[in-house]
């Protein structure tokens, strides 16, 4: 029984890690008008960092930018702290996908999943709050944990059953 | 005893590396949203190994129904790739087998609403414009080409039949009732726009990802394409182009550049597995919210006159002479 339950496990794992790709629409596009905006933002965040330039990077920053991570919420990482963080991500490439913005007025809510390229570390997923400043957005808080897939109360039952594209 | 064992891990790694394998084609047909824009023609294939490689001879076509990147994928040099799938070529019945029909299903609560006579306009007069006949640039495995002819050929009514939020199950259940209660033709060559009022909301998305979608499903036992397409008075920074609109509606007149861009990647790419590029985007989303040069008139801007009216319409992709965003061909 347990020999022969083996394969089927280790089948069904990998069906388990499929099943989670299927779960998002194949090649999903972004197509309103904010989430071109911010994905063209968050573009130029990871090439900032990607490419050290600290005074692009801090000029996408407010004064007081801060982040919080999952694994530890209630100890925020000042702006100083992140921009010397980020400078050891130097050729660090990412992909940013499944974008959606919430409008709130002088703030806009920026959620996405950002996989790192050519490399093991884990997906982000991340929700970044911009504040409008004048003409310009600003990062001002950016939250972000693992995109691993956990139990999460009373999500789950509403992923796309129809493949579709925008 | 060994060989037992052996043999269970064989079975095993076999069993892995067919999900992995499986795994591999999605990811491989869904790559990111950041890569170049343009004329990179290069795309990862399955391999069957649970990795994907750069294909060594990039000419055939063999997509899939689920969209997926074909084992021998043709490359126009354009900066979009044909697939294998089906385009909408105008097989539309009783109209000499060149056009294709689109149908307007107007959900929820339309009256009085000058989108009615705007939209109405519009879908009369898409057809033959320069601007579809962009579309024209986009051909199947033995070289048809999608025809520059659209027929607006009937609409119907559907006052909250699922509600005033929608799931896509409950967008393709207004489809197949408007289709099975005879209120709209049964029509394998039709593209079939459900237009939402700006009270109902489509809840996988709409605003906040997207601002309309099309796809594909069987109805009735043939394959439907259809669409939806929400109304941007509900999101109109999210959706809306501008709020001093040409045909004084600011949510219909954002609308019809969603038509536009909804209808050209339906008529190329209406399974999901004919023309798109290595990152996933179809014609339409190689151009979404540019606009190119526009007129203003009474603090609206234009770019496109059909028939009667002007609309600000944005850019569809050219599959020719190596692939450019115009309004245009």
């Amino acid at each position: 029984m347990t020999r022969s339950a083996a394969p089927l496990i280790l089948g069904l794992a990998g069906i388990v890690v499929c099943a989670d790709l299927f779960a998002q629409p194949a090649r999903v596009p972004t197509v309103t008008r904010l989430v071109k905006i911010f994905a063209e933002l968050e573009a130029k965040v990871d090439d900032a960092i990607a490419a050290s330039n600290s005074s692009a990077l801090e000029a996408l920053l407010t004064d007081d930018f801060e982040l919080r991570a999952g694994d530890s919420p209630g100890t925020p990482v000042a702006r100083a702290e992140w921009l010397q963080g980020v400078a050891k991500q130097r050729n660090a490439h990412r992909r940013d996908e499944q974008f959606a913005v919430h409008d709130e007025g002088t703030f806009a809510l920026v959620s996405f999943r950002q996989v790192p390229q050519g490399a093991r570390a884990p997906a982000l997923f991340i929700v970044d709050v911009w504040q409008k400043t004048g003409e310009d957005w600003k990062l001002a808080i950016r939250y972000a944990g693992s995109a691993a897939s956990v139990a999460i109360p009373g999500a789950g039952g509403s992923k796309p059953a129809i493949p579709k594209k925008y | 005893m060994r060989q037992r064992a052996l043999s269970i891990l064989v079975t095993a790694l076999i069993s892995a590396g067919i999900s992995s394998a499986a795994c591999a084609a999605v990811v491989n047909g869904a790559q990111g949203n950041n890569g170049n824009n343009g004329n990179n023609d290069s795309e990862l294939v399955p391999t069957g190994k649970g990795w994907g490689e750069r294909p060594a001879n990039f000419q055939g076509n063999n997509g899939n129904a689920n969209g997926q990147a074909g084992r021998n994928n043709k490359a126009s040099g354009n900066g979009i790739n044909y697939h294998g799938g089906p385009l909408m070529l105008g097989n539309a019945p009783g109209a000499n087998g060149s056009t294709n029909n689109i149908y307007y299903i107007w959900y929820g609560n339309w009256t009085g609403n000058s989108a009615l006579t705007i939209l109405t306009d519009f879908a009369n007069n898409i057809g033959g414009s320069p601007y579809f006949n962009i579309n024209s640039s986009y051909y199947d495995g033995s070289g048809k080409t999608v025809p520059n002819a659209v027929h607006y050929a009937g609409q119907t009514n559907d006052k909250y039949s699922q509600g005033s939020v929608l799931n896509d199950s409950q967008v393709q259940s207004v489809v197949a009732s408007a289709i099975n209660s005879g209120s709209l033709p049964k029509d394998p060559a039709g593209v079939y726009f459900v237009l939402t009022s700006s009270d109902v909301n489509e809840s996988s998305g709409f605003c906040t990802q997207y601002c309309g979608w099309h796809t594909h499903g069987t109805i009735g036992g043939i394959d439907v394409k259809y669409s939806f397409v929400g109304n941007p008075d509900r999101c109109p920074s999210a959706c809306a182009a501008q709020t001093t609109s040409p045909n004084g509606n600011a949510g219909a007149d954002g609308m019809a550049s969603i038509i536009a861009h909804e209808l050209s990647e339906a008529v190329t790419d209406p399974d999901l597995n004919a023309w798109y590029d290595t990152r996933g985007y179809e014609n339409a989303d190689k151009c979404a919210w540019n606009f190119g040069a526009t007129q203003t008139a009474n603090g609206a801007k234009w770019n496109v006159a059909l028939g009667t009216r002007d609309y600000l319409i944005q850019q569809n992709w050219v599959n020719a002479s190596g692939g450019y965003c115009a309004l245009k061909y």
